[in-house]
């Protein structure tokens, strides 16, 4: 069999990804500058417009504000969080992942040991838990969902650095007497920013989804946030009679999270073809 | 098998009492003070400082978590605020509505996972390969509570066909059949995701096990192709079949909370965001242990029946 075809599709993929989030990336970017409504303005007399009416290219919700608008802006939140759980929870897990898998010792073992521990709370339950603990709220849903991601970058990253850690350049680093904080910086972190970046690409998908989530169920975002998960909440009292205001936000969260989804497979398949 | 039985289990009784000294800690460290919750803001130092003593919340925390995990083991999980009553009465109940909706989105998603991941495998670059593919990129693309309101749109709104929250008719005789029609929408939601896991791994691990040289020994020595497929190729891929469904049992108990608020189905998930949003800690801290309990359970299960599958593993340390 010819394996030119599904390499052909993958890439198709990848850019079919890439473009997504691109596009998304940009519009979030110039949402100021773009000519739609003020998100947060109501117009009671409008409520409920459907898609496709004057004024409203995706209708309005039940206090009459602007779809279109509230979407695009959405965007905004929805990227930001993504992108700043990740960074906390990539920076953090690969400062443990580092240290216990260079180090090894006691901290690896203690380090390990709580990992464990937070690998034993199914994912979702403890970011909640986090979330009844600090108060409801977006920068609080952002930090759960990283805390919660902490443990599956650490664990990469150490993996990763054992196995660095006995190649035979960084036994020629120390030979020659390199500081072990040169050969972190020279020779161990340029080794891991291959599989890091593979983890983002994976995870970055689920992150989105996830604070949206906790959006949804009243923990993350709250009103008047345009932002996504909240409102397909508040679409959802609606849907007898204008299922729009619930479906657009959540189509525009499947829409993201396929093209975070989509690149990020392309990613590994190009970073780590071991992966595939 | 002994030693490994026996490390296992000292290995989840570990995780276990830290699992609850996490959520001991969690919402002991949460912003507000009981006492000054229950006697509210006109209450005098002196009074607040009685009803601390009294609820033992003067003592040293190590103190205050061993008296509470001590009563939680003996099945008091104390009171909820909001409810009024035990807590532990109401999460079994609640547990009850769980396990329903996560078995059934497991006897969706298993069934029809494998079904696809070795039809694809079978056939690489056939249509139904691809078909399976878009499925698994689809499936863990789509938010849960999106699709369950999809679904509630067009079945339950639009199509007025399967009822779209509750678990069963207000006016019902609250019988098997009533469960059933207000279980489909909901489970068939809460399988996406591991539907979209179980066909994407049983492809992946079925085409590595297909270029093995024992499945070509089989081939050549005339083995059908039913046979050799099913008895000799599909059996190697049981093992990580097993991992994933120990994983994903874990992943529907919590995941169901995003499906139960949709469908408003009466299950642990659905109790907790509410017991959350009214600072119910009582509930909380006993929800969440509960279902950390369980997947603790469910993990060592996985990792014995594991050991059952594949003899290996036994003495891997």
């Amino acid at each position: 069999m010819s394996t030119e075809a599904p390499a052909r599709r993958r890439r198709r993929a990848r850019a079919a990804g890439a473009l997504i989030v691109a596009l998304v990336a940009v519009v979030a970017a110039l949402a100021p500058a773009l000519p739609l409504a003020d998100p947060n303005r109501t117009q009671p007399s409008r409520r409920l417009a459907p898609p496709l009416s004057p004024e409203h290219l995706l209708g309005s919700d039940h206090l009459g504000r602007d779809l279109l608008s509230r979407v695009v802006w959405g965007a905004r939140v929805s990227l930001v969080v993504g992108v700043l759980a990740t960074l906390l929870a990539v920076v953090a897990g690969t400062a443990v992942g580092l240290v216990t898998g260079f180090y090894g010792g006691l901290t690896d073992h203690v380090a390990m040991r709580g990992i464990d521990l937070i690998m034993a709370f199914p994912y979702i339950l403890l970011a909640m838990l986090l979330v009844a603990a600090l108060g409801p709220g977006l920068v609080n849903a952002m930090l759960a969902v990283a805390v919660v991601n902490v443990s599956f970058y650490a664990r990469g990253v150490r993996a990763a650095v054992l196995l660095l850690r006995e190649q035979e350049f960084v036994e020629a680093a120390r030979a020659v007497g390199s500081s072990e904080g040169r050969i972190l910086r020279r020779h161990i972190l340029p080794g891991i920013a291959g599989p890091i970046l593979v983890f983002v690409s994976m995870n970055i998908g689920v992150m989105i989804t996830e604070s949206a989530g906790l959006s949804f169920i009243g923990l993350g975002a709250q009103p008047p946030t345009a932002d996504w998960g909240t409102m397909l909440a508040d679409g959802r009292q609606f849907i007898t009679v204008a299922a729009h205001v619930a479906a657009i936000p959540g189509l525009a969260i499947f829409v993201l999270v396929l093209g975070c989804n989509l690149l990020g497979d392309g990613l590994r398949d190009a970073l780590d073809p071991r992966l595939r | 098998m002994r030693r490994y039985l026996t490390h296992r289990l000292l290995s989840a009784l570990f995780v276990l009492v830290g699992v609850s000294f996490v959520v001991f800690l969690a919402l002991h460290l949460a912003p507000g003070d009981p006492a000054q919750v229950l006697l509210g803001p006109m209450a005098t130092p002196g009074e607040l400082a009685n009803l601390r003593s009294q609820l033992g919340l003067d003592r040293p925390m190590i103190v205050q978590y061993g008296r509470w995990a001590a009563r939680a083991a003996h099945g008091d999980l104390g009171r909820s605020i909001m409810l009024r009553r035990p807590v532990l009465p109401e999460l079994t109940r609640r547990f009850q509505a769980t396990l329903i909706l996560a078995a059934g989105a497991l006897l969706l998603a298993f069934p029809a996972g494998i079904l696809l991941g070795v039809l694809a495998a079978t056939r690489p670059g056939s249509p139904i390969d691809r078909l399976a593919q878009v499925v698994a990129m689809v499936g863990i693309s789509m938010p849960a509570f999106w699709v369950g309101l999809l679904l509630i749109i067009g079945f339950s709104v639009r199509l007025g066909w399967l009822p779209g929250t509750g678990m069963y008719a207000p006016a019902g005789d609250g019988g098997a059949r009533d469960l059933l029609a207000h279980l489909i929408l909901p489970a068939v939601t809460l399988s996406l995701v591991p539907l979209a896991i179980v066909s994407r791994l049983t492809r992946t691990s079925m085409l590595d096990v297909i270029a093995q040289d024992y499945v070509r020994t089989a081939r050549a020595k005339g083995a059908s192709e039913p046979r050799v497929i099913g008895w000799h190729a599909f059996r190697n891929t049981l093992v990580a079949l097993v991992t994933v469904l120990g994983l994903q049992v874990g992943y529907l108990l919590a995941g169901a909370v995003y499906v139960e608020t949709v469908f408003a189905w009466p299950g642990v998930g659905f109790m907790m965001v509410n017991a959350i949003l009214t600072r119910d800690f009582p509930l909380v801290q006993g929800g969440v242990l509960l279902i950390a309990a369980s997947y603790v359970a469910i993990n060592l299960a996985t990792d014995l029946l594991y050991a059952v599958v594949d003899p290996r593993v036994r003495h891997v340390h």
